[in-house]
């Protein structure tokens, strides 16, 4: 009863939309965050390796694709944090009073987050434009290579936090102890079970993406260089297969670790819960099989099956968290008493917003693709 | 008819001119002016020192006239009078607080400014007499330090100005006659208070003004001086500056920077008062003197009682003059011939200004 | 009053969000700014058909972008993070009322930012005028970025008639509106003009460093001309009550507790005037001497001038968050009055949990001292409390306390400034308790010295 009263009330202040909408919002805003957070985190490592790998050819394939790695990073981490308003907004309004309370708790490591942040964002550009920039020496690999370890230990350390954070949150009864100990926003989840799983299931998931944004890589040379291609969509798919095959006795343990009321509900207990599960579970079946089937031919058809797969294996595997954190969130907080007045003027807005948006986003789009690939748009045109 | 108006008003500018420079040597001035150029090299950041020191001093002419409408120099009212422009009169506090801020900045800018000329061995042949009217305008700054220090009369400067009176008693002969004809008496009093007042704004600034104006005399009778390595360059190699406008509004930017820090401060930490002076009271615990004071105060303070024959405060004064006399002495000694000289020259100035530093410091912390 | 506080020492929570935020201020004025300014400079160079102009802006883009998009959105996010972690009561009734605008505005965020990327990456490789297309595409966007944020950031000084319609048309649009919009849109093309004189500075041919020097120092002359104009038409809509803590100040400012605003409008004012007058007597009057040393001191200038505005805007907005609805402690100007009758510790949920596990009076003191004066005051740092108290004994910090009780802003000239305490007389008498323990040491040197304590004062 004391953890109860401890979760502070909502604001005096109506929902601008119905709860269902706004946890959709969150789950795809978080989808789309997630997507770039993944290519950043596993695409380091793996970029790390391979300018180790190609550090005596700069013509060799692991340096090339290490090198476009690392070139599109500082792009995949300002889409990273853009995006990541959108499930922040809505998480704070859906959940705040739980975020906010472990935020608080963790605050000082939760600013620092930032500070790490924005020294490994410059080093990224560091690398593109001071490292690579220039004559090919001597050094040039090994220096990349040593700074996108750095990289992604940042990245790493950026991740532990939030994981903490977010298992933190939904633990109400451990507030009061660790408030008391440091009011100075010095406490961690360091105790709980779920952490470490957690968050190698986090981080064996970003290698497999990083997988996949190679074999991306590759699907877009596919024209042009197809010796290249093929190597980017084998390699490609063979890590994807490797930290696939890997996260299965991650998963085991994950769901070891959590509750076993709340286990039982992805083995059945809960219809919903279960029915996501077992698709995820399909999907990352039917990722594999096209995986390797593309990891031994370099054939971009069974690999773009197992590129779809997988986004739809991730967004399942977001419902499926979501519902975990319904689980342990539900005693607690309840957004759905919270009043309802939806400012359907401001929807209607923000819905042909982002229609616009998108058209903004493809003409734009189609701008740079003209501007980098000049006889191809006479093409177009001409089509 | 469009042309007209901007004709006819050029014409009236023109014959004003024409009115002006009939009657006062304008050519003459812009002719200067043109000449007058700035040796432009890695040191040239300290020619803006003096520059900083003169603006400042405007400063301090200007709030000090109006800080003397609302101030009496009177031993029951002074306090009361300053109290009552902090608080009452309407912008009071910010015309205090320029000044009191405006005095320290001031201060530190000359101290600056000495040591840099110091240094750049501007004190050579021919500019000895530069030199020592620096010197003097850097005494009569801390004068003005002294004796403002004293008007507002609260506990803090009541004791602060008895103990640094007391200090001076201690100098051979003239001490205790300076000391008594600075007090009108043998203790603080009205005396005093009126002795400062008229020292602080009739004496001290007709001295500044008249050895300030024969400084910048000097200083354009001379040029500006030049380091010893800039001398040595080839002519194609030495880079110069057109005083007008070049350096003259770079000056202006200096100017402005330094007027932000001191409007900073005033506003950031707006200069208060302590409680009103009580002459019967025991000294609060702890006191110190101003900044620019402090260094000789913490220095007097370690020397113990008696070295050999000689009492120790006397001691301590006597070996601080000497070191200051040395000042005074360093044109004739080092005259730029002997490398030797000049180094010893380098060497004890250094020595001089981590003492000031490091004693101050010591003593802040003290 | 909701949350637990998180204690910073010395700095305080208010200047971990303060110090993010100047520097987000200062860079994100740029982001805006700037696109201004490329999408004007280009026009001219596309105009003059000028290489040199070209070369130049393409080498200002990435410092632009590099500043912008890196250092802008992380102290951006900064901002966000920094305010749920100092004062969550207010961030969630923000982001609650105005949902939508801040979805809004993230539409915007993603379509300036991938504006800012095709822009920088299509450099010589587009047709000119496609090029330019997009510089003007992206100045656009992200003045439409600053329409939606002003919007929130004016509400909180003047909520005007949201308070009773709680409709979001009513909280944008609120009475400093578009007086802070001009203010804003001003101060974003001189800090564009600032930055682009870094980086016309070091331009290596002389004559052409000229012509761009003084180019980019016109972009100071808008917010000379109209500036004070906006300033006015801003302070006419500010709510009444600051407006005369400000003149209260002006008589005051030396020794009075109710003149930093004052203080920090002075500062405010002289720093920007200052500014254009380095503008004139610098990089217009004389662009050949302009140096990059000096550009950069130009910069910290604008820091401070930018710090010092803002600073006085959030002084301002004393004692609140959102004015006349959420006081800067988290307290709802609704609750107060149940409050003070029923006691904070029962209504505070984090502050009577901590209170229950101790048992002393100055501990529960205490903690109504951290929830309700912490997020303003600190101990020994900015606001001291141990500086604030002097050497007043417990009665005399029991009636002061006291005075801070009164909503009446006759008998509490802090109330303009201070939230009211909200505590029943048993939790006043604790807190008095606590704080008559935080000063113990400086009464017993200052009743050594033979003075006494404070007994009554204001």
């Amino acid at each position: 009863m004391e953890t109860l009263n401890l979760v502070p009330a909502y604001p005096p202040l109506p929902f601008p939309m119905p709860v269902w909408l706004m946890q959709t919002l969150l789950i795809l805003g978080f989808y789309l965050h997630a997507l770039p957070m993944n290519v950043i985190w596993g695409g380091s490592i793996v970029s790390a390796v391979l300018f180790f790998l190609g550090r005596g050819n700069a013509n060799s394939f692991s340096f090339r694709s290490a090198k476009a790695l690392a070139i599109s990073l500082p792009l995949f981490i300002s889409f990273a944090i853009t995006q990541g308003i959108v499930p922040l907004l809505f998480l704070q309004l859906l959940y705040g009073p739980a975020f906010y309370v472990s935020s608080i708790l963790m605050a000082t490591f939760w600013l620092g987050l930032l500070g790490i942040l924005l020294v490994s964002y410059y080093v990224a550009y560091y690398i593109i434009y001071r490292v690579l920039k220039g004559e090919f020496g001597r050094n040039t690999a090994v220096k990349a290579s040593c700074l996108m370890i750095s990289i992604f230990v940042a990245f790493a350390l950026i991740a532990s936090l939030f994981s903490n954070n977010l298992t933190l949150m939904q633990t109400p009864e451990k507030w009061l102890p660790l408030y008391s100990s440091s009011p100075h926003g010095m406490n961690l989840n360091g105790n709980e079970p779920q952490l470490v799983p957690r968050y190698l299931h986090f981080f064996v998931a970003s290698i497999a993406v990083a997988g996949m944004t190679l074999g991306c890589f590759g699907l877009y040379l596919k024209k042009r260089n197809e010796d290249f291609s093929k190597w980017l969509l084998k390699t490609g798919s063979r890590i994807f297969l490797v930290a696939t095959v890997l996260q299965i006795p991650i998963g085991l343990w994950f769901l070891k670790t959590i509750p076993a009321q709340f286990a039982s509900a992805f083995m059945g207990a809960d219809t919903l819960v279960t029915i996501t599960f077992a698709v995820s579970m399909s999907l990352m079946l039917l990722a594999i099989v096209c995986t390797s089937i593309s990891s031994g031919s370099g054939g971009s058809k069974a690999f773009v099956a197992g590129l779809v797969a997988n986004a739809l294996l991730i967004l399942a595997m977001i419902v499926n968290r979501h519902q975990l954190r319904l689980m342990y969130l539900n005693p607690h907080i309840k957004p759905d008493l919270v009043a309802v007045n939806t400012q359907w003027d401001l929807l209607a807005i923000f819905l042909v917003s982002t229609v616009a948006l998108i058209f903004y986003l493809v003409w734009l789009c189609r701008l740079v693709w003209s501007a980098y690939h000049p006889a191809s748009t006479q093409n177009v045109a001409s089509s | 008819m469009v042309s007209d108006p901007t004709h006819r008003h050029q014409s009236v500018l023109q014959s004003l001119t024409q009115y002006v420079e009939e009657r006062v040597p304008l050519e003459e001035i812009r002719k200067l002016a043109g000449k007058k150029k700035v040796p432009a090299h890695q040191h040239s950041l300290w020619y803006y020192m003096g520059g900083i020191a003169g603006m400042l001093l405007g400063v301090q002419i200007i709030t000090g006239i109006l800080l003397e409408v609302y101030y009496v120099p009177e031993i029951n009212s002074a306090h009361a009078s300053i109290l009552k422009l902090n608080s009452q009169i309407n912008f009071g506090w910010l015309v205090r607080s320029l000044h009191s801020w405006g005095a320290n900045l001031m201060i530190a800018a000359v101290l600056v400014h000495l040591f840099s000329a110091y240094f750049m061995k501007a004190y050579r042949k021919p500019r000895e007499f530069t030199w020592w009217s620096g010197l003097a305008l850097m005494a009569i700054s801390l004068a003005f330090g002294f004796t403002g220090y004293l008007l507002p009369w609260d506990e803090v400067s009541f004791f602060a100005t008895k103990i640094g009176l007391d200090i001076a008693e201690k100098m051979p002969l003239v001490g205790p006659v300076i000391a008594y004809m600075l007090r009108g008496g043998d203790s603080i009093s009205q005396a005093t208070i009126s002795r400062f007042f008229v020292i602080h704004i009739a004496l001290l600034p007709a001295l500044l003004l008249a050895l300030l104006g024969g400084h910048l005399m000097l200083v354009q009778a001379h040029g500006i001086s030049e380091p010893d390595d800039f001398k040595k360059l080839p002519a194609e190699k030495k880079k110069y500056e057109k005083f007008f406008p070049t350096f003259f509004f770079k000056d202006i930017l200096v100017w402005i920077l330094a007027l932000n820090i001191l409007f900073a401060l005033s506003t950031l930490c707006p200069w208060g008062i302590g409680p009103e002076a009580d002459p019967f009271a025991a000294a609060p615990i702890g006191i110190k003197p101003e900044w620019y004071f402090l260094a000789p105060f913490q220095f007097l303070k370690l020397i113990p009682p008696a070295v050999g024959p000689i009492e120790g405060e006397l001691f301590g004064i006597l070996l601080m003059s000497l070191a200051a006399f040395a000042f005074v002495l360093v044109p004739l000694f080092d005259k730029g011939s002997s490398n030797a000289r000049s180094r010893v020259a380098t060497v004890f100035g250094v020595v001089v200004l981590l003492a000031l530093i490091g004693f101050s410091i010591w003593g802040a912390l003290s | 009053m909701n949350y637990p506080l998180w204690v910073v020492p010395y700095l305080g929570g208010t200047w971990v969000v303060g110090i993010i935020s100047i520097i987000h201020v200062y860079i994100s004025h740029f982001a805006v700014g700037g696109g201004i300014f490329l999408a004007l400079a280009e026009e001219l160079a596309y105009k003059r058909n000028d290489d040199r102009m070209y070369a130049f802006l393409k080498q200002h883009s990435r410092f632009f972008l590099l500043l912008t998009t890196v250092a802008g959105a992380v102290t951006g996010v900064g901002i966000w993070f920094s305010i749920s972690l100092v004062n969550p009561d207010g961030i969630h009734s923000l982001i609650q009322s105005f949902t939508l605008a801040w979805a809004e505005e993230y539409l915007f965020f993603v379509a300036e930012l991938a504006t800012a990327f095709a822009y920088y990456y299509t450099w010589d490789r587009l047709p000119r005028e496609k090029h330019l297309l997009l510089a003007r595409f992206y100045a656009v966007l992200s003045v439409f970025t600053l329409v939606i944020i002003n919007g929130i950031l004016t509400f909180m000084l003047t909520p005007g008639k949201w308070l009773t319609t709680h409709n979001w048309m009513d909280g944008v649009f609120n009475p400093t509106y578009f007086p802070s919009l001009c203010i804003r849109l001003l101060i974003m093309l001189a800090i564009a003009g600032m930055y682009a004189l870094i980086t016309s500075s070091m331009i290596k041919e002389s004559k052409f460093r000229t012509v761009m020097v003084r180019y980019a120092a016109k972009w100071l002359l808008p917010i000379f001309m109209l500036g004070p104009l906006a300033t006015i038409w801003f302070l006419t809509q500010v709510p009444q009550a600051s407006i005369d803590t400000i003149f209260t100040g002006i008589q005051s400012s030396g020794v009075g507790n109710f003149s930093v605003l004052t203080r920090a409008l002075y500062l405010s004012l002289v720093l920007s005037g200052t500014i254009l007058l380095f503008a004139f007597f610098g990089p217009y009057l004389n662009p050949k001497a302009f140096t990059f040393r000096i550009a950069v001191l130009f910069l910290i200038c604008g820091l401070a001038a930018t710090a010092s505005t803002e600073w006085m805007r959030e002084m301002l907005r004393k004692p609140y968050v959102v004015y006349n609805y959420l006081y800067s402690n988290g307290l709802h100007k609704a609750d107060l009055e149940s409050v003070t009758r029923n006691g904070y510790l029962k209504q505070s949920k984090w502050a009577g949990a901590i209170a229950k596990e101790c048992t002393a009076e100055s501990d529960q003191g205490e903690a109504i001292f951290r929830f309700q004066c912490m997020s303003c005051h600190t101990l020994d740092g900015y606001r001291s409390m141990r500086r604030l108290l002097g050497s007043r004994d417990e009665d005399a910090i029991a009636n002061f306390l006291n005075i801070l009780r009164s909503t009446d802003p006759k008998k509490n000239n802090y109330s303009g400034i201070m939230p009211p305490l909200a505590a029943n007389d048993a939790e006043l008498r604790c807190l008095a308790k606590y704080l008559a323990g935080v000063n113990a040491e400086q009464r017993k040197l200052s009743e050594q010295l033979g003075g006494l304590p404070l007994k009554t004062t204001n």
